[in-house]
């Protein structure tokens, strides 16, 4: 045997074992996952807490099976696929475990992608809260036109820490007249606390509904910038007893916001002297 | 959520605090926080009171037999509940002057009501204490004080701003054999105290029942509030509430609530929290409650003193190099016994267990949780289980519950209220509210 047909014959050999390995081992993990679904549903608890367990440590490739097996009458079966994907979601949101984070999160956006049940696309939205980065701001973006899943889609947009989530609140903003879905998206774009979120908000100011008036206000405090403080100012010297209350309050929280950065104490400084000066008088 | 009357006025002392705080340096005020009614002695003190079922019940029978308290008003989203509520108190004072409402935006709004105490299921605990502070009452709120970390910050600032009066239900604060065992703890009569362990129920299951419209007379939106909206199951109202994440922290948050308290009191920790949070959950086997069956956790703090849970006993053990003492509501116990016979002092107050040496309860800070509460509403002074101390001993309890929630080890800041190195445990220190609910 000469030594290229030694070298061939050991690369064959290894490309066989390989091939082998592969066969074993991705079918058997099919089929370990759908051996373990059943026993989900068991109503023997020792068997559940076992397939839980395995399940749980296959990680976040079997997400997606478990969000189709969550049947809301099969009730022992939903609660148990449930928990799983609950753990395997936060098992990959640890420090560290970025490859199964994107996977995870890829797995909850399919699932809000499809046609599932209400409530487990309800379920799949609030996971995603945990973990969901600037790659799911595009598909919560156009859940925030679903009436049905677009107040949980709020919700899971504020959680995620990426300019991309502020300017799709923003653009839901700027899109709709219905008040109570106004207030909502204000109220997140407080909770963002993101200048990028400012100027609708200011627009807000002046909107004709009264909830909508003083959700602004509130969210142009925790906003907390120059531009927000001035526009609460003004507020605050109307006439409207209710709008200049939530504005001294606004302001307050603007002033301790601001008096949290070293170069912005001046301005928490001159909001606290002239809300002195207006309490003295 | 609706604006502040313009008859409430941010605190002279808040306004200092905040100055000093933002450039360092002092600054010459000379205002007062002149909103602040003088409650004589002999004034009654006005009371509306939100929520009226199970805990509120039992508040309310307190209140009603305080001779320096008035209850105005009671509010409930159950009809039967409120019903019940304004005849007890009508039929208490032989009239039918108690106001009762739907909405707790509206007791707020009716005269007469100097403070309010809530009984309400947990999550809207705080909503209803901010507006109520900034509505100008003072308040007595029933444990677990918050839903998240970040509720107890956006607490604190309120109560402080505008000078309210707050006391969180966490009543052992106010009983003499907690307030010993504390006392030994604190004093270094069991030498190094190592460990505190909290002996607590566990969560039980809630069987499946299916989901149906809200019986008549109860307003489930309003029930639901700053919670994700879910239809009405009767595992969730009435009483069931515990058993659901969006609700409550479950048996941890619930007499956790108590006994952390007292760990927190005793340990000396009442002005911080752990810095390590550790512990393994088990969800409940079937039916549909969410929150923990039973657990195992261990909170680590700086200077070594670890908080353990423990099923199925109740109360706090207090562990230290030369000896232990478990006290439980109706108990106490210590090895070596002697340590019963001693007289120890804490929060500038002595107490004794030795029936020898008998004490007059009565002249001690808080002999009683309520009647504690109605005499700093009187003096402007801080009750035992004020805003910061309820705050940082549900903290001890929501480290406790994320940490089994997320499946490791948690490190905590307590200075910052922040966990260090993990972004996923840091979405969970706060929720945005359902609209139009926000913080």
């Amino acid at each position: 045997m000469t030594d290229g047909e030694d070298k061939a014959m050991k690369r064959h050999a290894a490309i066989s074992v390989f091939l082998i390995l592969s066969f074993f081992a991705l079918p058997s993990r099919g089929v370990d996952v759908e051996s373990l679904i059943e026993p989900l549903g068991s109503s023997d608890e020792s068997s559940r807490r076992a397939a839980y367990q395995a399940l749980v440590e296959q990680g976040p490739e079997v997400l997606e099976r478990l969000f189709q097996a969550m049947d809301p009458e099969q009730k022992t079966l939903n609660l148990w696929a449930r928990n799983t994907a609950e753990r395997i979601v936060h098992n990959a949101g640890s420090p560290g475990a970025e490859p199964q984070r994107v996977q995870a999160e890829s797995a909850l956006l399919s699932v809000i992608q499809s046609t599932y049940p209400r409530q487990t696309k309800e379920f799949a939205l609030r996971l995603l809260a945990r973990i969901g980065t600037e790659r799911s701001v595009p598909i919560l973006a156009e859940v925030l036109n679903d009436k049905i899943h677009r107040e949980t889609a709020r919700c899971t947009l504020v959680m995620i820490p990426s300019r991309k989530a502020t300017a799709s609140l923003v653009k839901a903003l700027k899109g709709t007249e219905d008040p109570n879905w106004k207030v909502a998206l204000i109220n997140a774009l407080g909770e963002r606390g993101d200048a990028a979120g400012r100027s609708p908000v200011l627009k807000a100011l002046q909107d004709e509904n009264r909830e909508v008036r003083l959700a602004a206000i509130s969210a142009l405090g925790r906003i907390a910038d120059g531009k927000s403080v001035s526009a609460l100012w003004k507020v605050w010297e109307k006439d409207d007893s209710s709008e200049k209350a939530a504005a001294t309050d606004a302001l307050l929280n603007a002033a301790e916001e601001m008096s949290r950065s070293p170069k912005k104490e001046k301005e928490a400084r001159k909001i606290y002297d002239r809300l002195q000066i207006a309490e003295r008088s | 959520m609706g604006g502040i009357p313009m008859s409430v006025r941010i605190t002279r002392r808040w306004f200092m605090k905040q100055a000093f705080r933002s450039a360092g340096l002092g600054i010459c005020i000379t205002g007062s926080s002149a909103w602040a009614r003088g409650i004589s002695p002999n004034d009654k003190i006005g009371i509306g009171i939100v929520g009226v079922g199970g805990m509120g019940t039992q508040h309310l029978r307190v209140l009603l037999r305080n001779p320096g308290a008035h209850i105005h008003a009671v509010c409930d989203v159950d009809q039967a509940r409120r019903d019940e509520g304004k005849a007890r108190v009508d039929d208490a004072y032989r009239n039918a002057d108690c106001f009762s409402c739907n909405d707790f935006r509206d007791l707020l709004e009716q005269p007469g009501i100097d403070a309010i105490l809530i009984g309400t299921p947990d999550h809207w605990h705080i909503p209803i204490s901010i507006a109520a502070c900034k509505a100008g009452k003072d308040v007595y709120s029933e444990k677990p004080l918050t839903h998240t970390i970040n509720e107890g910050k956006a607490l604190i600032r309120v109560v402080q701003r505008y000078g309210r009066v707050f006391q969180t239900g966490t009543q052992q604060r106010s009983s003499r054999e907690f307030r010993f065992a504390c006392g030994l703890a604190r004093q270094g009569k069991l030498g190094k105290v190592h460990t505190a362990e909290l002996h607590l129920p566990t969560g039980g299951s809630t069987g499946w029942v299916p989901d149906t419209d809200p019986p008549p007379g109860l307003d489930w939106d309003l029930w639901l509030g700053p919670a994700p909206w879910a239809p009405f199951n009767q595992a969730r109202h009435p009483g069931g509430f515990r058993s659901f994440w969006d609700y409550s922290g479950g048996a941890l948050t619930d007499w956790g609530a108590h006994h952390a308290d007292t760990a927190q009191w005793g340990l000396g920790t009442d002005d911080t929290g752990p810095i390590y949070a550790e512990g393994i959950g088990v969800l409940p086997a079937d039916g549909i409650a969410e929150t923990f069956d039973t657990f195992n956790v261990t909170l680590t703090y700086a200077n070594g003193a670890k908080i353990v849970t423990k099923h199925p006993e109740h109360g706090v053990r207090f562990i230290g190099s030369a000896g232990w003492v478990h006290v439980w509501r109706g108990g106490i116990e210590a090895e070596p016994a002697d340590l019963l016979r001693e007289t120890v002092e804490i929060d500038n107050e002595q107490i004794t267990m030795d029936p020898t040496k008998q004490q007059d309860w009565r002249v001690w800070a808080s002999p009683a949780h309520h009647q504690n509460w109605l005499q700093c509403i009187r003096t402007r002074k801080r009750p035992v289980c004020h805003e910061e101390i309820g705050h940082r001993s549900i903290t001890v309890c929501h480290l406790a519950n994320l940490c089994m929630r997320l499946g490791r080890k948690l490190q905590w800041d307590p200075v910052k209220e922040e966990f260090v190195g993990d972004d996923e445990a840091n979405r969970y220190l706060f929720r945005p509210y359902r609209p139009p609910w926000r913080l």
